[in-house]
């Protein structure tokens, strides 16, 4: 050791001195360093715990997300379907209402043009025989002169007599 | 049977005597009445034939009523 330019006496002063040190420190920093280290694991083991049970939470959460998610989903295809049930339904009701509307509306319109063509030829006919009527009342006041007053006298007692008799 | 007071004969033209004469007998006769009293009127609008009305009576053989019975029955039967 001389040899390598280190003294024995203060080589071994120092090994004294480092295992005093090293003693002092273990006795009295060693624990509490130990103490900070497990609190620190503790820390670090909640953590981790508490970071899995928030990544389980998450999942669930996750989980549950997709279940409402789907679940909107199929509602909202549920109402669709609904919406378009129920707007077929009225389309139908509408449709078959103007059907009807229009069904009277022609109806009414041939009853109308029936009554029309009725009173027409009602109207035609009335106005035929009255002049008809007087037609032959223009003809007979003509040649009612030329007739034998005494045959149409003698014609009109003998309608007397039949009405007078039934009377 | 009624007694009858009244007849009046209604014609288009004026009757003769002798017409009106024909028509009293024929009625007198008809009605058994020889008291009653006749009377003779005109009216164009009857055409030819007669009206006799008796009181309150009334037998239409005119030529003007034929044409209202044609008319009437021609609106009856088409129902006018």
């Amino acid at each position: 050791m001389e040899n390598l330019g280190i003294s024995s006496f203060k080589f071994i002063w120092q090994i004294i001195n480092f295992l005093v040190l090293f003693l002092v420190l273990a006795k009295f920093l060693l624990p509490r360093v130990l103490k900070m280290l497990e609190e620190r694991k503790s820390k670090i083991e909640e953590g981790l715990a508490v970071a899995e049970q928030a990544k389980k939470e998450l999942a669930s959460i996750e989980e549950i997300k997709a279940q409402e998610i789907g679940k909107a989903r199929q509602e909202s295809l549920e109402l669709i379907k609904q919406a378009k049930a129920d707007a077929e339904t009225v389309r139908k009701q509408i449709v078959t209402k103007a059907e009807g509307e229009a069904h009277a509306i022609a109806t009414k319109a041939q009853e109308d043009i029936k009554n029309k063509e009725k009173n027409a030829l009602r109207n035609i006919t009335k106005d035929a025989i009255d002049l008809s009527i007087i037609a032959a009342e223009n003809i007979l006041k003509e040649k009612v002169g030329s007739v034998d007053q005494n045959a149409l006298i003698q014609r009109s007692l003998q309608e007397f007599d039949k009405a007078y008799e039934t009377h | 049977m009624k007694p009858i007071n009244t007849v009046t004969i209604t014609s288009a033209t004026a009757l003769s005597a002798d017409q009106q004469q024909t028509i009293k007998t024929h009625l007198q006769t008809k009605l058994q009445t020889p008291n009653a009293n006749f009377t003779f009127e005109v009216t164009p609008d009857v055409i030819g034939g007669l009206i006799i009305q008796i009181d309150d009576t009334l037998v239409d053989a005119s030529l003007a009523g034929k044409l209202d019975q044609l008319k009437s029955h021609f609106k009856r039967t088409l129902s006018l």
